[in-house]
């Protein structure tokens, strides 16, 4: 009897755990317990804004920061920053595949196919503006870039390179939508505290949306002066009123949700400095000449991180600010042959902009540098803007169109033209143009496409 | 765990129950009439034995209805006598080979060893106590071929990793499965930070005290290991633990050993002793945070004896003509001074009785180190509950049941600005860690000021004190185990055995790191706690017999199944901003982020084998093996089992030539063995099959990332790593030839084995261009081929009854090649720095040293293939405006650097005995492989390597050639200038820092001296032995560093990276040991 009854329970655990059912046995067990493999849009907005302050306030801020002498690279990896050599393509990795493709557009792309399905119009509008932002930031650096072929994963593993051109048509097709989508309803489904920048309010995002179409304009005013200063006009009408307006991302004191040059400062203590005996910067040089009262508290030093009274870890980031629309407005009225007195307010405005966003008192100095109605040169209102848009990317889109204010290269003769690519793009999408090193950066046949100056 | 308790009852009371008897005694000699010491005396069929003493004599009581006594010894030929109505049993052994011994094999199947088509070596208990070794896998140095060791570091408790015959994987584990009678334990080495910082941590098999080990079982080859399925193509460990015996009559026989060791650091990287903190020349003061030490030789300066400076009792430090100049500067010790001997006691303790009906063994083990480096300590508890009970003659159980805990207090290590050798050797000879005090690491004030900030050689910023390491930013673990198995076994029919295995391991790992405020890793403060929790369980149901089928053919048959199962689960948390000092808490962070991870895995076998044998001639044995593994499921979609199921097969043959030849006194024994097989495997990692959406985080690599939740909103991201639905099994597939040759008798035998390993279709992550909107995704891509010569040659030159010599040499050599990684990736980084580090290159080793080079004057030829060192001159700079005229460039492109694989490694074992004293040492040989010294490139740039104080004045002219092609002739300093270039410390260069890591070590020197039992006649003492014992005494290497044994990879596949690595030990230990 034993012996069958064992017999009997060997067979039986042998049925049980191998031949019956096996499929159920499995179950679940490869569904990835620790990750969801869908989220609703309000937790895919907030790590897109972040991506994109982030961004905007880290590599691409540093790097053009040196390259249009806001700061100079004192130490360590930023001392060959500074003099062009170790601008290459390792440094941009992080910035073109972690944070911009992988990143912040393909999430952006996820949410607005979410949001579009789900009808909510003003996440569609959001995700919108901040691809427009986004592709507009990479292509200024990078000109062309995979676009119609990008983001298909392992379907293309080599995506073609579409022209600078191209994807500018692309960013005022994104800004038109979301021009329009945010001007009506905005369904059942609306942003809210999940909106770090705006709170989820459409209005102010559709002032952004023509903030950043003026910008969009703006870069290209060497092609067609006047059509685009016209539309940099047109979209400035529409665009921010006050620097309440303004398109800020707000980090914290938290040290994982602190701004990003606190934490590059914090830990990367002593790389930058904005001015040294050695290394002056042709910010401090102009500001020094102008007895700039915003002086000391950008070249306050950049090692005594936790006391910078401008580049604070609980800093509003801006993304793009009333006093940027305000000089974007001043060039294009003086470029179109404005109105004098509109020109000057603009010029006025941009300054005393600047000094209220830092809570400072501008009476004084705009007595002292405003040449007074009718008297305003471009040189007057770029090199207010190159002051005023500290460390701001967008200053090396400036530069490179105008040309103001004269730079003088830290090392070499040129100042690079633009960001070599990123050496995985250029190892692993082998249709990547070689620009690759300082000689293809600073040859002029590489310059972005709307770079003709 | 209800069951497993009753069966320990069960066995317990078993224990008392004996049954009638008889006792015999009797001698053993050889046939030259001196006595045979030790020779094992067994009761047949049972577990009751003994073994002879100093005299040949035994005596040994023998169950009711047993009557032969088996009698062995090594190198003698096994005999088995009948027992007839005398109680006396004289034996005489002749010298010969005893074929029937037998090898455990894949799932614990003892085979005659001439059965086996395949390599195996084993190793017994005595040569893993001896080797004086507290954790295991240390124990097996040199012991075997085909398997190489690396120990990660001296620190205590740091890990080791084994890997047999080379990678078979590109980004998966290749260390080898470890099975513990019979069911399988986790070896992994959790990683808390990332693989290069953080601290050394322990591979978890040390959790099994060596004590416990009665063989070990080493399967290196697929066919050896086919039919442990997916994990066995690593090679298998089959370790067997120690087990109750019949205890000769006595109820209870115990073991007690008692040992203490002493350990002192081996070498350290030479740094200079002549100059000053500083730049330029000019000496600058700790306050100002200069990190270099190119400041003027010591010899110039003075103290002026100030006694209110807080960064050195002796002073501020000026010229030595400055009229405040009291006393000349002398340069401080911190390095020699810093290290301690470190100290660990090893106790055990095993109590073990039964009959032939039922037996227990239980030991407890007390391993209790406190390292070289002060504060760094190890301990080790050990419980361990291991039972047989023979129920009917038919029906039988044994049950084990280990229980461990461990506890760890771990320091700092590698590249992290609180690593402790990377304060330690950057600290200017003009700063003293220890601030002047006798016991600085029990002594606050030597590393941390009033105000709470930090006293280091840069005024707190730059790298933290060593002793602010120690004290400040400790790293506590406690490891809690369980791991044991049930086996229930029922003889059915001479041709059916069933049997039933149940094991399972459960352990809870909880860490917890510190870092006080102003630590410089974490200047707010952090604390985090890192908590895993693992469990498996293993399932074995197998039916197997064998028999003769006529007198020339046997067969013999394995049925089974195996059901496997893995969770792991990870909790970590982290709180950094901390609100006040000196409560490193989590309740005082301001700043609190948590994550939790699990990683469930199960796999279902069944498997097969069949043996044929022919008149001890011919074996032939062929394995086939189903796997279903749940990593190939693809969720929310329908499967059937043939999606995610493979089958592999096996055959190997044993061929006994010698059979054929006729007898002579040369070739005692000859076998040739060959063999086949491939193995199977799904994706190494579960998940790999969907894209998942993430915890979001922002940054670039400059600074730390903001992470979300962000001000108390969450974040997703899709993940970066795409997933692939379509993935299918990888395939390895091995073939082997050996032969095995006895002479004279086995007292000569070599063993030899060729192999080769092709792996296939791997499943990794490979990188993806930026703008696919991935950054990588999982592939079947890539491809290693692996082929290796093992070579085993044992030898007893000299057995005589007072005097013995034996002797084993194990030869290993093994070249694992990278064939082919995904279509379009050349090259796939695995380790180290961005831009330097391990590498995986198509048609180069595994896992290559790949970093910049100096620039040749044929780069960029045909003469170079963009990838190794081209064979030109060294192109020197000779543009007179640049700051580096005269000194080599940096070559643009990366180029392979190094190999770190060794090309082969010796073990050489000498036993000597003499009457009751055995002498032996091993001595390990690893010739090649190649380390990047990153520590060394670090120090020339803060000029503390010694190189720097050497060549600080010399004006050399380098070896190369002008840019016109003519030898070089500018006469450079090699001094500061150099050493802070492109070319020098953290300069782009990293060729002129690898070096070669070839040693020879005197690894083990153990003296053993048996008491003889006379001593204790009339006592309950039975016998004893005194133990002395150093491990790793010397060692001879070029390598300009420490030990190159060291890893800072652990236990990883990324190897051959140096970067302020703790440094190894060195040891003497003695223990005595005695029985009852």
């Amino acid at each position: 009897m034993m012996k069958h009854k064992i017999t009997a329970l060997f067979l039986g655990l042998a049925l049980l755990l191998g031949f019956n059912s096996c499929e159920d046995y499995f179950g679940d067990i490869n569904v990835n317990p620790n990750v969801p493999t869908d989220v609703p849009p309000s937790v895919l907005l907030p790590s897109i804004e972040v991506g994109v302050a982030d961004l905007t306030g880290g590599d691409m801020s540093r790097f053009t920061a040196v390259l249009v002498s806001h700061v100079r690279g004192v130490a360590r990896q930023w001392s060959s920053i500074d003099n062009y050599s170790f601008i290459v393509p390792s440094n941009f990795d992080n910035a073109w595949r972690y944070n911009i493709y992988a990143g912040i557009l393909q999430d952006a792309r996820i949410l607005k196919q979410k949001a579009s399905e789900e009808g909510a119009a003003y996440y569609v509008g959001i995700a919108d503006v901040l691809m427009a932002y986004t592709w507009m930031m990479a292509t200024d650096v990078w000109d062309d870039m995979p676009f119609t072929e990008a983001f298909q994963g392992t379907d293309n593993l080599q995506p073609a390179f579409d022209s600078q051109e191209f994807i500018y048509g692309k960013i005022d097709d994104m800004l038109a939508e979301a021009i329009s989508s945010l001007s009506g309803d905005g369904g059942d489904l609306l942003p809210g505290s999940d909106d770090i920048i705006y709170g989820g309010d459409a209005a102010s995002w559709l002032k952004a949306a023509h903030a950043v179409a003026a910008r969009a304009a703006l870069h290209r005013a060497l092609m067609d002066p006047n059509k685009y200063y016209g539309d940099v006009l047109t979209h400035v009408a529409d665009g921010f009123t006050s620097g309440a307006d303004d398109m800020r991302l707000q980090y914290t004191s938290g040290p994982t949700s602190a701004a990003p040059w606190y934490r590059f400062n914090r830990d990367r203590t002593g790389d930058i400095q904005m001015f040294t005996d050695d290394k002056p910067s042709k910010l401090g040089e102009i500001m020094m000449a102008l007895n700039d009262p915003r002086l000391p508290a950008y070249s306050y030093d950049f090692e005594d991180f936790d006391n910078h009274p401008y580049f604070r870890a609980d800093r509003a980031y801006p993304l793009i600010t009333y006093y940027e629309q305000k000089f974007m407005e001043a060039e294009a009225l003086m470029m179109t042959g404005g109105d004098a007195a509109a020109i000057h307010d603009a010029f006025v405005a941009g300054i005393q902009a600047s000094f209220d966003a830092m809570g400072m008192d501008a009476t004084d100095y705009i007595t002292a540098v405003d040449p007074g109605e009718g008297n305003v040169t471009m040189d007057d209102i770029m090199t207010q803007k190159y002051i005023a848009m500290y460390a701001e990317p967008e200053v090396y889109n400036d530069w490179r169109r105008t040309n103001i204010p004269q730079l003088t290269p830290n090392s070499g003769s040129t100042i690079p033209y633009r960001f070599p690519y990123p050496s995985s793009e250029l190892t692993l999408n082998l249709n990547t143009p070689p620009v690759d090193g300082l000689s293809a950066i600073t040859d002029p046949a590489n310059k972005v496409w709307w770079d003709i100056n | 765990m209800k069951k497993l308790s009753l069966v320990l009852m069960l066995v317990l009371f078993g224990v008392g129950s004996m049954l009638a008897q008889r006792t015999v005694q009797g001698t053993v000699t050889d046939t030259e009439g001196d006595p045979l010491i030790g020779a094992n005396v067994l009761v047949k069929g049972t577990t009751v034995g003994t073994i002879t003493d100093y005299d040949g004599k035994y005596s040994l009581t023998v169950p009711e209805g047993s009557n032969t006594l088996v009698f062995s010894y090594t190198g003698y030929t096994t005999q088995e006598v009948e027992l007839g109505a005398s109680n006396v049993v004289d034996v005489v052994m002749e010298e010969g080979i005893t074929l029937e011994t037998a090898v455990v094999t894949a799932l614990g199947v003892e085979k005659e060893e001439k059965a086996v088509g395949y390599a195996v070596q084993e190793v017994n208990s005595d040569a893993i106590t001896r080797s004086g070794a507290s954790k295991t896998l240390d124990a097996l140095q040199g012991k075997a071929a085909g398997v190489q060791l690396t120990r990660a570091s001296g620190a205590a408790g740091g890990g080791t990793r084994i890997v047999i015959r080379g990678q078979t994987s590109l980004t998966g584990d290749n260390q080898a499965l470890i099975v513990i009678d019979g069911v399988r334990v986790n070896n992994s080495t959790f990683q808390s930070e990332g693989n290069h910082a953080g601290v050394a941590n322990t591979n978890r098999l040390a959790d099994l005290n060596p004590n416990d080990i009665e063989s070990i079982s080493i399967l290196k080859g697929a066919a050896a290991t086919a039919l442990y399925g997916v994990d066995g193509a690593r090679g298998v460990v089959v370790i067997t633990t120690k087990r109750g015996k019949g205890t000769d009559g006595k109820k209870f026989k115990v073991d007690i050993g008692s040992s203490v060791a002493f350990s002192e650091v081996t070498q350290i990287t030479p740094t200079q002793t002549t100059y000053a903190q500083g730049w330029a020349g000019v000496y600058y003061p700790p306050e100002t945070g200069v990190s270099t030490s190119w400041g003027p030789p010591v010899s110039e300066l003075a103290w002026d004896g100030a006694t209110d400076y807080a960064f050195d009792p002796n002073g501020h430090i000026v010229s030595k003509d400055d009229p405040s100049a009291v006393k000349p500067v002398t340069p401080y010790d911190n390095i020699g001074t810093f290290f301690q001997t470190g100290v660990a006691f090893n106790n055990n303790v095993a109590v073990s009785g039964g009959s032939d009906v039922a037996n227990f063994r239980f030991s407890y083990g007390n391993y209790s180190e406190e390292g070289v480096i002060p504060k760094n300590t190890f301990e080790r508890n050990t419980f361990k509950l291991a039972s047989d009970l023979k129920l009917t003659d038919r029906l039988s159980m044994s049950a084990s049941a280990n229980f461990s805990k461990a506890n760890g207090r771990r320091i700092q290590q590698g590249s992290n600005t609180s690593g402790l050798m990377l304060g330690m050797l950057r600290t200017p000879i003009t700063f003293d860690n220890s601030g002047g005090f006798d016991d600085p690491a029990n002594t606050e004030a030597a590393y941390r000021f009033p105000d709470g900030s930090q006293r280091n050689y840069r005024g707190g910023g730059g790298y933290d004190n060593p002793y602010w390491i120690i004290n400040l930013a400790p790293r506590f673990d406690e490891v809690n185990r369980l791991f044991g198995n049930v086996n229930v076994e029922y003889k059915l029919h001479p041709w059916a055995t069933l049997s039933a295995t149940l094991g399972t391991d459960w352990f809870s790992d909880r860490r917890e790191q510190q870092f006080e405020i102003n630590s410089r890793t974490a200047p707010s403060g952090r604390v985090f706690e890192d908590n895993f929790f693992f469990r498996n369980t293993d399932i074995y149901l197998n039916a197997r017999g064998s028999g003769n089928l006529t007198d020339d053919i046997s067969l013999g048959y394995l049925l089974g199944t195996n059901l496997y199962d893995s969770h792991l689960e990870n909790l970590y948390t982290e709180g950094n901003g901390l609100s006040f000092p000196n409560f490193v808490h989590i309740s005082n962070a301001s700043d609190v982020q948590s994550s939790r991870y699990i990683n469930n895995k199960r796999t279902v076998g069944f498997y097969g084998s069949l043996d044929f044998g022919w008149r001890s001639m011919l074996y032939l044995t062929v394995t086939g093996r189903q796997d279903y593994v749940s990593t190939l499921i693809v969720p929310d979609e329908p499967f059937s089992l043939s999606d995610i199921g493979f089958f592999y097969p096996s055959a190997s043959l044993s061929f006994v030539f010698s059979e054929l030849l006729p007898n002579d006194d040369i070739l005692s024994f000859g076998k040739l063995r060959l063999s086949y097989a491939a193995v199977g495997g799904g994706p190494p990692s579960a998940y790999s099959t969907t894209t998942p959406f993430v915890s979001a985080s922002a940054g670039d690599g400059w600074a730390d990332p903001v992470s979300f939740p962000f001000n108390g909103v969450t974040g997703f991201t899709q993940s970066d790593n795409l997933g692939n639905p379509n993935l299918e099994p990888e395939l390895t597939v091995n073939k082997e030839v050996g032969v095995d040759l006895r002479f004279f008798k086995g007292r000569l035998g070599l063993d030899f084995s060729y192999y080769t390993m092709l792996s296939d279709n791997q499943i990794l992550p490979v990188d993806l261009a930026g703008s696919t909107g991935y950054t990588s995704a999982v592939l079947n891509a890539g491809s290693l081929s692996s082929k290796g010569i093992e070579l085993v040659l044992t030898a007893t030159p000299i057995r005589k009854r007072d005097f013995g010599w034996d002797l084993q040499v194990n030869y290993t050599r093994n070249r694992t090649i990278v064939e082919k990684l995904a279509e379009g990736l050349e090259a796939l980084q695995i380790g180290g720095f961005t831009g330097t580090g391990m590498f995986h290159i198509t048609g180069q080793p595994f896992g290559v040293l790949y970093g910049g080079a100096y620039l040749r004057d044929n780069a960029g030829t045909d003469a170079d293939d963009g990838l190794t060192i081209p064979d030109g001159n060294i192109l020197i700079n000779d543009d007179p405006t640049s700051g580096e005229y005269g000194f080599q460039q940096p070559d643009p492109t990366l180029r392979v650097i190094g190999d770190p694989n060794p090309d082969f490694i010796v073990g050489i074992t000498n036993t000597f005995t003499y009457k009751r004293l055995a002498l032996s040492f091993l001595i390990d040989w690893k010739q090649g492989g190649d380390m990047w010294n990153g520590t060394m490139w670090a120090l020339t740039f803060f000029g503390r390597a010694q190189i720097t104080a050497e060549d600080r004045d010399k004006i050399v002219v380098f070896d190369g050639v002008l840019s016109d092609g003519s030898p070089n002739n500018i006469p450079v300093r090699v001094g500061q200038n150099y050493w802070t270039s492109s070319v020098g410390g953290f300069g782009s260069v990293d060729e002129g820092f690898v070096q070669s890591t070839t040693w020879v070590r005197l690894r083990e020197v153990t003296l053993s001296w048996d008491f003889n039992p006379k001593w204790f006649s009339g006592t309950f003492v039975e016998g004893g032995s005194l133990v002395l014992n150093g491990r790793n005494l010397y060692f001879w290497t070029p390598y300009l560093g420490v030990d190159p044994e060291t890893s800072l990879w652990g236990t990883g596949n990324a190897q051959g990276f140096e970067y302020f690595n703790m440094p190894s030990t060195r040891s003497v230990s003695v223990g005595l040991n005695l029985n009852f």
